[in-house]
């Protein structure tokens, strides 16, 4: 289990459209009218987040995520750590409702 | 009343049309195109290519203005050009004048992605049965035309054999049919396939090879009007003595092939990948190699049935 005790949330400002089919899920984003093909673990962690209410732990993400698809802990983490350096996921801050992990 | 058709027109008074200030009003579907040419060699292409649609008076809107005419120079007595325009704009190089007819008709593309967007519009043939569509999208050489030819002369009817007009706020496909241009291999094999159409001359040479124009079934032009959803994607890809080979596709790998080959995605933003996703969602997805149009178009047919 993770330590990181950020809360997350998903960048919806920039990623408000997607879709999920099975394990893909294809997004499109505002800022640069790009289209993203989203895969596996990638997908469930764009699926907890998108239904969450309030931004959620790090450490409970991942353990969602891997419960749900039976990913190892690693892999979630990984692809957690890949939609952040995309800016998909955010992290919540009171005074700025996004901007990029360290 | 009968409507009167472009081929009802005496060459004579064809000829005025295309030269007059308004230009050739065709109707195409919902859209009419307003088509200014002298080029003499355009005159019969056009005749025998939009014989089956409506005319038009110039006392109505034309949605598109585009012309085909001699481009000007001292090579114009050495070697003829033409050059295609669209409103003032003329956006390719001119052409040798043998080249008029596909020219007028790759500027017909141009202006068509570049201006009516109401519509998400995809490189893509579109051909209908049962009320259903059969998307197929590809880069130029993927085999949509042959295949779109093939199709709307064994019962399927035609929208396009190049844009997938697709109605970003019904999810409808909206017919515009139109000649479909055969290129090189395709050419002397819908020639032998399809020989009581009608087919222009083969302009040689031309930036993507040789190119004939076939002139779209009167039933297609007469049911322009009449817009269907889209059931099944299937994105081809000819490759000569290759068995054919179908497999099914994943909606997030076909929406991205989509994407790829839509003109007005960027501008469309937010609202296009809405509109691709509905298409996405209610359709069937395949990849499709083939060679021979014998064993492709059965299967074809299963699918959209299945």
């Amino acid at each position: 289990m993770s330590s990181d005790d950020r809360k997350l949330l998903w960048n919806r400002t920039r990623f408000g459209h997607w879709r999920i089919w099975g394990d893909q899920a294809t997004l499109f984003d505002n800022a640069s009218g790009d289209t993203h093909l989203l895969h596996g673990c990638a997908v469930a962690v764009l699926d907890v987040l998108t239904q969450a209410e309030f931004p959620m732990g790090a450490a409970e993400l991942e353990s969602r995520v891997a419960q749900a698809c039976n990913w190892e802990a690693g892999t979630v983490e990984a692809a957690l750590t890949a939609l952040c350096q995309l800016e998909m996921v955010c992290t919540h801050e009171p005074s700025a409702t996004c901007h990029r992990p360290n | 009343m009968h409507a009167r058709t472009i081929g009802d027109l005496p060459p004579a008074q064809l000829a005025s049309l295309l030269a007059s200030r308004q230009g050739l009003r065709i109707g195409i579907g919902p859209f009419t195109v307003a088509v200014h040419a002298t080029h003499p060699t355009l005159l019969g292409a056009v005749r025998l290519m939009y014989a089956h649609h409506p005319l038009v008076g110039d006392d109505q809107f034309a949605d598109l203005h585009v012309g085909v005419a001699g481009a000007p120079g001292l090579r114009r007595w050495l070697r003829p050009q033409v050059q295609f325009q669209r409103d003032n704009e003329i956006p390719f190089l001119p052409l040798p004048a043998n080249q008029a007819a596909p020219l007028l008709e790759w500027g017909l593309n141009y202006a068509v992605a570049n201006s009516l967007h109401s519509y998400l519009i995809l490189h893509a043939a579109v051909v209908e049965r049962s009320g259903r569509c059969l998307v197929l999208p590809g880069q130029p050489g993927a085999g949509k035309s042959t295949l779109c030819a093939a199709l709307c002369h064994a019962g399927w009817r035609l929208f396009s054999d190049e844009l997938c007009m697709l109605d970003w706020k019904t999810g409808q496909i909206q017919p515009l049919p139109r000649p479909i241009s055969l290129k090189n291999e395709s050419v002397p094999l819908m020639q032998r396939r399809l020989s009581d159409s009608t087919m222009t001359e083969v302009a040689r040479d031309t930036q993507k090879g040789d190119v004939a124009l076939l002139r779209p079934p009167k039933m297609a032009v007469a049911l322009a009007d009449v817009t269907a959803p889209p059931a099944l994607v299937v994105h081809p890809q000819y490759r000569r003595g290759a068995p054919t080979q179908i497999a099914p596709m994943a909606k997030g790998e076909s929406l991205m092939g989509l994407a790829g080959q839509a003109f007005n995605y960027h501008l469309l933003g937010s609202l296009g990948f809405t509109a691709l996703s509905g298409l996405v969602e209610t359709s069937a997805h395949y990849s499709l190699e083939y060679s021979e149009l014998d064993d492709a178009l059965p299967r074809l047919e299963q699918l959209l049935d299945q």
